[in-house]
């Protein structure tokens, strides 16, 4: 019989270990990820899309390279842990049809994903104006994507245990294939739209950050159950939706700063500041709240003070030159800086984004007791009081 | 034991009786919201093409100029990271360069005030010396207007690279090799024999890219826009090779009246571009002979024509420079005193310039001045011969397509 602990799993333990990998993953290619905006090296390779081991036939001894196909292969090796990662949520579904309809439209949607880069990688030799969008393996993509959310959808509109948590797997992938779609149509056009995309791709990328880092939350063990109060429910969801705001900003300014965009990056430091000193505030005076989030409070108050020294080191060092911000010489100091600057926004956000998970999520409710199951118990005189029967769900309930 | 009543459990634990969704409703939204943000900035114009500051001045000139190049080859392709790095070895090793912090302050300030009448700011680039050069501006398409409209073209699209001043040493460009330096007014795939392109080698290297290296193909964006980039690289080669030799006469003590010097290298330099762009094409462009299919015996003699003017004994031959066919290449100094290697003939996708016949009958026939490829004149090798070469070159890396007598010696171990 399970342990009553592995009872209030949502999901397996290996699935939880298996989602905060995909966010430490993710973090590193996030790291790698600021040092090509930093290093300029977006275009270090024009030639895309290029194979996992391209590099190994293609090996050249340049800064820029070098980062920016490091960049390719960590965000290649995501897209296999989250994949095994979404199969492994979708094997959880009960029911067989559901399941296995989803896990199909995974298979077909990952194959069609191969299949339309394949069809890119042979016209590499073509002129971007002539290349021909794969659309066999466009098509073949949105009939697996349909499958998967469809049927994923359905668990969660009958209330399916942990459908949920799997839908977020299947929406974390198919961010995740967006994300590297955006990332090498960067290259392919850049001429018309590279820094345009190079910033969506930026932005984007917190948002596939942001549904890791929730699935990571959402399979942890269950939360305590006691609900923390309104006031710090409402300010943890403004907190995060405030910070993703603030890093849109900074993606401009990195990508395209403008007077306006730095504006607007500065007041929303400010007011994104002073909601989060609030928000902290409410939740470590609120013992409901705090028995969910204590850790990562502090962790991001720690974030937010290192963020704001950091914040200022980049913008002296981009904007207080006495030349435009393109033609500042690029140093491994700069760059480093304006980097842990970027990074350490995305950790912000994604703190924020866990904590709010974290504070409105449901306490796990452990599988229904049926009642051969309590007589069993009882015949064999358990003196034991039945955590099970005690936290016995209602009907309809799932863990969400 | 008794069960706990469930409406004590609901009671105790309010928490479970949230609905189940709202954490995936506040992931919805989270997502959607990002969406929306996202296409609104898309769709809100943040593509712009941004113009310089209006104060901003094209800065002096302080990396080294190139005064001579080295007699002994270098010893390899790069032994620094950068370009200022490998400048700074060539008077050590025989060759000889200025640094122009070393002329006298005043002269420069004249000459940059030179500069600036004539040529302008960044933000507001013109071409004007004196009517005579006025006028060749105008017929190479180098006015005010057309100028100002590809200056924000080239900010976004060029200067990461290529600096502000067509320098080659931009933030993104700090690399080895490094972008081209137009300030020499000198540029390697040129189909007119001298070693200033014409507009449309310029456009074709803009369309094309050049493979193999960072400069990538721009044949997404209009034709009018690659017209005003190429318009704009025109002018900041003109400006550049001014600087340069203006410093350099400064810095030997020839020039006393810097503005007048100025104007006239403007004038000449200007002739020279008017002189590159009307050259005659070559003639063997006009007739490509009929070699047949590469498996064809017509193909195989023309093939084996080539190999023998590949490598004849001669000064000039082929395999002086790209020995064993290219895998053991003779490395020289180009013009910017970095280090050129002959392409290695038997890989492929090697030509940077274009593989397409045509472009390597240009690159035979012209030469590649600037890296030392000599020319093949007329007077040296007939149209004919140029094909056979071309024919010889372009089957290298495919073993199948050489004669087997031919292909005996370039691949002796297969």
């Amino acid at each position: 019989m399970a342990s009553m602990t592995e009872s209030l799993r949502p999901v397996p333990r290996w699935l939880h270990i298996w989602a905060v990998l995909a966010v430490v993953a993710t973090f590193l290619l996030l790291a790698v990820g600021q040092m090509v905006t930093s290093f300029r090296a977006g275009m270090a390779d024009p030639i895309w899309p290029t194979e996992p081991w391209y590099l190994a036939s293609n090996f050249k001894l340049d800064l820029g390279y070098l980062i920016e196909h490091s960049h390719r292969i960590i965000g290649f090796s995501i897209g296999i842990i989250v994949s095994v990662l979404a199969l492994g949520l979708l094997f959880g579904e009960r029911c067989s049809a559901t399941k296995w309809v989803s896990v199909v439209g995974v298979v077909v949607l990952l194959a069609g994903y191969g299949d339309f880069h394949g069809g890119l990688i042979a016209q590499r030799n073509v002129l971007p104006a002539d290349v021909k969008l794969p659309m066999r393996g466009a098509a073949t993509t949105l009939l697996g994507l349909t499958l998967a959310l469809g049927a994923t959808a359905y668990g969660v509109a009958i209330r399916s245990r942990g459908a949920a948590i799997r839908l977020v797997g299947v929406a974390a992938l198919a961010a995740v294939m967006t994300q590297g779609l955006l990332g090498g149509f960067r290259v392919m056009l850049h001429e018309l739209v590279g820094p345009d995309l190079a910033t969506i791709h930026g932005i984007f990328a917190q948002v596939v950050f942001g549904l890791l880092v929730s699935l990571a939350v959402l399979t942890a063990r269950s939360v305590p159950e006691l609900a923390a109060s309104r006031k710090v429910r409402t300010g943890a969801v403004v907190l995060a939706v405030l910070l993703f705001v603030q890093v849109v900003w900074g993606a401009l300014v990195r990508h395209s700063p403008t007077i306006l965009t730095q504006k607007l990056h500065f007041l929303t430091a400010f007011l994104a500041t002073g909601i989060a000193v609030w928000w902290l505030m409410c939740a470590l005076y609120d013992p409901a709240a705090k028995s969910r989030v204590r850790l990562g409070a502090h962790f991001l108050s720690v974030l937010l003070l290192v963020q704001v020294y950091l914040g200022v080191e980049a913008w002296m060092e981009k904007f207080g030159q006495s030349i435009p911000w393109d033609l500042v010489p690029i140093t491994t100091h700069n760059a480093g800086i304006r980097t842990l600057h970027a990074l350490i926004g995305s950790g912000l956000l994604a703190t924020a984004l866990g904590l709010a998970v974290r504070v409105r999520q449901s306490a796990t409710a452990p599988l229904p007791v049926t009642e051969t199951e309590r007589d069993i118990r009882a015949e064999a005189g358990s003196s034991q009081p039945s955590l099970v029967a005690a936290n016995a769900s209602q009907p309809g309930d799932s863990t969400a | 034991m008794a069960d706990i009543p469930a409406k004590t459990n609901r009671e105790t634990h309010p928490a479970t009786s949230r609905s189940p969704v709202s954490v995936v409703a506040f992931l919805t939204l989270f997502l959607a919201v990002s969406i929306v943000a996202i296409l609104a900035l898309s769709l809100g114009g943040c593509n712009s093409t941004p113009n310089y500051p209006p104060n901003l001045s094209f800065p002096s000139r302080t990396d080294r100029l190139v005064l001579k190049l080295p007699t002994t080859p270098p010893p390899a392709q790069y032994t620094g990271d950068n370009i200022a790095a490998e400048l700074a070895k060539l008077d050590a090793a025989d060759g000889k360069t200025l640094d122009p912090t070393t002329i006298p302050l005043a002269s420069r300030t004249a000459l940059d005030q030179s500069l600036r009448d004539i040529f302008g700011t960044p933000a507001a680039p013109t071409l004007t010396a004196d009517p005579e050069a006025n006028a060749a501006a105008e017929r190479l398409g180098l006015v005010a207007d057309r100028l100002a409209e590809g200056s924000p073209l080239f900010r976004k699209q060029c200067q990461q690279c290529h600096n502000l001043t067509g320098d080659g040493r931009g933030p993104a460009g700090n690399t080895l090799p490094a972008p081209r330096d137009y300030r020499r007014g000198m540029f390697k795939f040129t189909t007119n024999g001298e070693s200033k392109p014409r507009r449309s080698d310029v456009l074709r290297t803009l369309h094309n890219g050049l493979k193999g290296t960072p400069m990538v193909s721009y044949s997404l964006l209009p034709e009018a826009e690659r017209e005003r980039l190429a318009r704009f690289v025109t002018y900041l080669s003109i400006r550049g090779q001014t600087e340069f030799d203006a410093l350099v006469a400064l810095g030997v003590g020839e020039a006393t009246d810097v503005p007048a010097f100025a104007k006239a290298r403007v004038k000449a330099i200007l002739a020279e571009w008017e002189r590159a762009e009307n050259a005659p094409p070559f003639t063997g462009l006009a007739a490509v002979p009929d070699d047949g299919e590469p498996d064809s015996a017509t193909h195989s003699e023309a093939v084996r024509r080539g190999y023998a003017l590949f490598t004849a004994k001669a000064d000039n031959s082929c395999i002086t420079c790209h020995g064993d066919f290219g895998r053991k290449p003779v490395l020289r100094y180009d013009v910017w005193g970095t280090v050129a290697k002959p392409a290695e003939l038997t890989e492929r996708d090697i030509f940077k310039g274009g593989k397409q016949p045509e472009d390597v009958f240009a690159r035979i026939r012209g030469g590649i001045a600037a890296v030392g490829m000599p020319a093949h004149p007329a007077s040296e090798l007939t149209d004919r011969q140029v094909w056979d070469l071309v024919r010889f070159v372009r089957s290298l890396p495919y073993p199948a397509q050489l004669p087997p007598d031919v292909r005996a010696v370039v691949y002796p171990n297969p």
